[in-house]
Parts: structure tokens; C-alpha cells; sequence
């Protein structure tokens, strides 16, 4: 590479390095746990009810 | 010559330069590598390239030297104001376009450096790129570019490469790829 003669010396303090940061890593998610159904009686169905005398 | 001290700059410098695009060997996924032309020195993913903290030019390189040249210390950190050593990188994108066009051409002859390559599935195996690179630290600005202490990629243009290496440098260095048509 000719990139011909030497003028002068910089410095270049940047704020912050151009170069990009790592990617960050992210835990695999966890699985959300499906909630057990519980070990209950069938639900029966709802009574009418009961007519009271007049 | 004693050097002119110029000013300190906050932001890094924007400046042309040709890399080697190279398949890294048993990588799985595929990673190309951009590689320095003249030295194939990597440039490492994510992180600065660094110039060699001391010149590595021996007195019998200094001495293949032109005359004026040869009273460079050695070693010397780099980059020295009076050597060549440094990250090497042009001020104009018509200069680095023709230092593609020169090593292209020169890769006819010298087929085993410059010619992209591609392997019996097609994967390319080598080609070439130009593009930007920010350059800080210490620099030595010349008349047609720059020679930096550090230096990471800015942008690329792939050439003779194709979307799957554009993919994969964009991947790994995280910076914006394109392919070139050449």
C-alpha cells in the first residue's frame, strides 16, 4: 500500500472504542410449568334450588 | 525528519482499505475471516486489531531500506513516524479501488493469494474486500492516508464473495456487509 510520505502525528482518544460490544447471551427460556390438574371429584353440577313451601 | 505534533482528535478516523477474505478452516458454523493483504494477520471478531506494540522490522529488513530510512530505531513502538509499520489505510476510496485493481490483476499471476476461490460445494474459500475501518490511537497521517496504533472494520464490500460470506462477516463482526459484483 502507497499511501505516501508522513505528514504529522495524531492521537485519537475516542470516547468510547468503535468496535461493537459482545452479543449478549441470553439463557434459553425456561419452559412455563402447565399446572397439574387437581385429583378432585368430578364437579357435579350445581343443584337447583330447593322450592321452599309457601 | 521530526514529526509535526498534530491535534487529538475525540472521534476515530474513517479511512480505505483492501482485505483478504478467508474460510476459516473446520469451522462449523462457516466463519471467514478478514486477513491483512501484505501479512495475513487476522482481524479478530469484536475486538481491536492491534499494530505490533514493538516494530518487528530486524536491522536486515531496515537495511533493504531506502538510505534515509535506515537510522529508524528498532525496536520502536508502532506506529513509528519514520517507518512503515502501523495499520495501514488509504484517505480516498479511489486509492484503496486501485490497490484492489493492482493485487487482482497481480492475483492472475499469483493465484494462490488474490484469485477468489471457491471449493468443490461451491463454499468460497478466499476472495477479497474493500471497505473502512476506524483508525485511533496513535496515527500517522501521510499525504494519500494513514498508519494507525488500532483499528477495527467499519464497513465491507465483498468481492467475489457471496451472500453466505456477507452473512457470516456480518455475523461475526457485527459490522454492515454487502457483496460487490465484480
Amino acid at each position: 500500500m502507497e499511501i505516501g510520505t508522513p505528514k504529522r502525528r495524531i492521537v485519537v482518544r475516542p470516547n468510547f472504542e468503535p468496535v461493537p460490544t459482545p452479543l449478549p447471551v441470553f439463557p434459553s427460556p425456561a419452559k412455563v410449568p402447565v399446572p397439574a390438574k387437581p385429583a378432585t371429584a368430578p364437579v357435579e353440577a350445581p343443584k337447583p334450588p330447593e322450592k321452599v313451601p309457601a | 525528519m521530526a514529526p509535526e505534533e498534530g491535534p487529538v482528535f475525540t472521534e476515530p478516523i474513517i479511512a480505505w482499505r483492501v482485505w483478504r477474505v478467508v474460510l476459516k478452516q473446520d469451522s462449523d458454523p462457516l466463519v471467514w475471516e478478514l486477513q491483512s493483504v501484505s501479512r495475513s494477520d487476522v482481524w479478530p471478531f469484536r475486538i481491536r486489531f492491534e499494530a505490533y506494540g514493538d516494530c518487528r522490522f530486524t536491522p536486515k529488513m531496515i537495511a533493504t531500506l531506502p538510505m534515509a530510512m535506515r537510522n529508524i530505531p528498532v525496536p520502536h513502538p508502532a506506529p513509528g513516524f519514520e517507518c512503515f509499520c502501523g495499520i495501514h489505510a488509504y484517505a480516498k476510496a479511489e486509492d484503496a479501488s486501485t490497490y484492489l485493481d493492482f493485487i487482482s490483476v497481480r492475483g492472475k499471476k499469483f493465484a494462490d493469494l488474490y484469485t477468489p476461490v471457491r471449493r468443490d460445494d461451491g463454499i468460497v474459500e478466499r476472495c477479497l474486500a474493500l471497505g473502512r475501518a476506524s483508525l485511533w490511537g496513535t496515527v500517522i497521517e501521510h499525504t494519500g492516508g494513514y498508519r494507525a496504533q488500532y483499528a477495527y472494520p467499519y464497513d465491507i464490500a465483498v468481492h467475489g464473495g457471496d451472500r453466505h460470506v456477507c452473512d457470516a462477516l456480518m455475523r461475526d463482526y457485527q459490522v454492515d456487509v454487502r457483496v460487490q459484483k465484480i
